[in-house]
């Protein structure tokens, strides 16, 4: 085992760091990390609007049109907000100008966007459809005027003139660039071919990548991926959805029209099951094993642990319970952690896709307890009995490996507890 | 002295945070202790005397150490053990004795 250890530390967490720290998959997570606030204050008219008790949603529905409005304002905003959020982190990550990168990067976005027949935006391509291009144009227009930069092909100005007017002035060259480009790629795609580049990107990227993290399989790949890196110490959630965000968030708006229109929602994996169902106080359902510590240890460490643990485990926050057990590196618990993540999400991605229990389709944040987040992110209460039901079946396979390591420890304690009585013993003699 | 803490998003070092203030309340010793995400390492090394890394974003050590010691800030990961035992007492002094062997 520790040659594994080893083995691992040496060589996958070097990889894993360096997919964390890429810069581009950086800025697009921190880019649409920016969003959060929006998506979480849209998720409330949301529930407001399409609330989980049936008689209250009745009510509701003659005023669905005007809750929709900061619905559209927030969430519906996800593409907008991304392709500026992103630009500006990427041109940041260069030490350039992040407002400039960033006015280019919506400019950019906005010729590549068609309006609709009436001559008005397309509301439908500014929210998550658009995120994929929103993502491409970002990295596009930074890099082109990065390199602008860097060959010194900007508009120079004397030493006199303050830096916030040249500043915006050495947007000038590479944004006239940047927009040509965009507008006559734009212009001959649809010229040729009568498509725009959401059409292009939304068949390419968006499609075949959603398909993919979408499916069951992508799920359990990502989840088991999570709890790898996490079991070596490592945050999982971080590394993985610098890759996969775009995906999960993408997936979620879709269920957001889909509930907007009162249709029936499209997708079961996305942001909410990937960040709160799977894992409930904690990646590898960890608030299973708080409640084991605090419930069934009878080693003192676990004990303290446990009861030291168990109510930021409640808010999904598990550092104590990975690093105190620990968790990390450590045989015994290492096989569980990982399994038990995989069977809650085929036990919850059947129950949704059977039509057991609703899709979810609201963002929360991270730190809300279950089983409220799971009522909350579906917006039904049998969310809420699911999630405990998967939280019992962690509980039943952690218990045999708990047991096992408990009784190590408790040995071990013994042990030393005697040690200790020979030691004062043979002091006081 | 300020010693700054740094984990994924800021929270399971803010427990750590509460600790390591008591704990240098018994100590009578007088620093300040923050906990921040990672992110904002580039400025918080501007204030920083001590940079503690969470063991699990602990790959960025090697980005961050050239910083670091160009900018005289001492910063190691936090003990493993110690941060899942939330020890704050253990700390403080992982961060009191990387900042002696500096100065």
């Amino acid at each position: 085992m520790n040659g594994f250890n080893q083995l691992m530390e040496r060589y996958f967490m070097p990889v894993a760091g360096k997919i964390s720290e890429q810069r581009h998959l950086k800025a697009v997570r921190d880019g649409i990390i920016s969003a959060m606030p929006l998506l979480i204050i849209g998720s409330v008219f949301l529930i407001i609007s399409s609330p989980p008790i049936e008689s209250w949603a009745e009510f509701m529905e003659p005023y669905a049109e005007t809750l929709n409005i900061p619905v559209n304002a927030t969430f519906g905003m996800l593409g907008l907000v991304a392709v500026f959020g992103i630009s500006y982190s990427l041109a940041k990550s260069y030490d350039m100008d992040g407002l400039s990168a960033g006015v280019l990067g919506l400019a950019a976005f906005m010729v590549a966007t068609p309006l609709t027949d009436e001559g008005n935006l397309p509301l439908d391509l500014m929210g998550a459809e658009g995120l994929f291009i929103a993502i491409v144009l970002a990295i596009f227009t930074v890099e082109v005027y990065r390199f602008f930069e860097s060959k010194h092909i900007v508009i120079k100005m004397p030493s006199t003139v303050p830096p916030s007017v040249w500043r915006a002035f050495t947007a000038l060259l590479p944004g006239f660039f940047i927009i040509l480009i965009v507008w006559g790629v734009d212009v001959i795609l649809d010229a040729s071919f009568g498509l725009s580049l959401h059409d292009v990107i939304g068949t390419v990227l968006k499609a075949p990548l959603e398909l993919i993290g979408g499916s069951l399989w992508g799920a359990l790949i990502a989840v088991f991926l999570i709890s790898l890196l996490w079991a070596l110490g490592l945050h999982g959630e971080s590394i993985v959805a610098s890759v996969l965000a775009p995906i999960w968030y993408s997936l979620t708006e879709a269920n957001v029209a889909a509930k907007q229109a009162g249709e029936e929602l499209p997708h079961v994996v996305g942001q909410p099951l990937m960040a709160i169902w799977f894992a409930v106080g904690g990646t590898g359902m960890a608030f299973a094993l708080a409640i084991l510590f605090v419930w069934r240890a009878r080693s003192k460490h676990l004990k303290n642990l446990g009861k030291m643990s168990v109510w930021s485990s409640f808010f999904n926050i598990s550092e104590p319970i990975m690093f105190g057990a620990p968790v990390v590196l450590n045989p015994l618990l290492f096989i569980p952690f990982l399994l038990v993540p995989l069977v809650v999400t085929i036990i919850t991605y059947t129950s949704m896709s059977i039509g057991l229990v609703g899709k979810p389709f609201v963002i929360v944040p991270w730190t809300t307890p279950p089983p409220f987040s799971g009522i909350l992110t579906t917006g039904d209460w049998r969310g809420g009995v699911l999630m405990l039901f998967n939280l019992v079946v962690s509980l039943l396979i952690y218990y045999p490996f708990f047991r096992l390591y408990d009784k190590k420890l408790q040995k071990d304690e013994k042990a030393e507890e005697s040690d200790e009585e020979k030691k004062a013993i043979s002091e006081d003699v | 002295m300020r010693i700054v803490l740094l984990c994924a998003q800021g929270m399971s070092t803010s427990l750590l945070v509460q600790k390591m203030r008591e704990a240098s309340e018994r100590l009578e010793s007088a620093v300040e202790i923050e906990a921040h995400a990672v992110d904002a390492f580039d400025q918080q090394l501007k204030t920083a005397d001590v940079i503690l890394l969470g063991p699990q974003i602990r790959y960025k050590k090697g980005e961050f150490i050239s910083k670091a010691d160009a900018a005289n800030v001492s910063l190691d990961v936090i003990d493993m053990a110690a941060y899942g035992s939330i020890n704050g007492e253990k700390v403080l002094k992982q961060a009191l004795d990387l900042r002696k062997k500096r100065s």
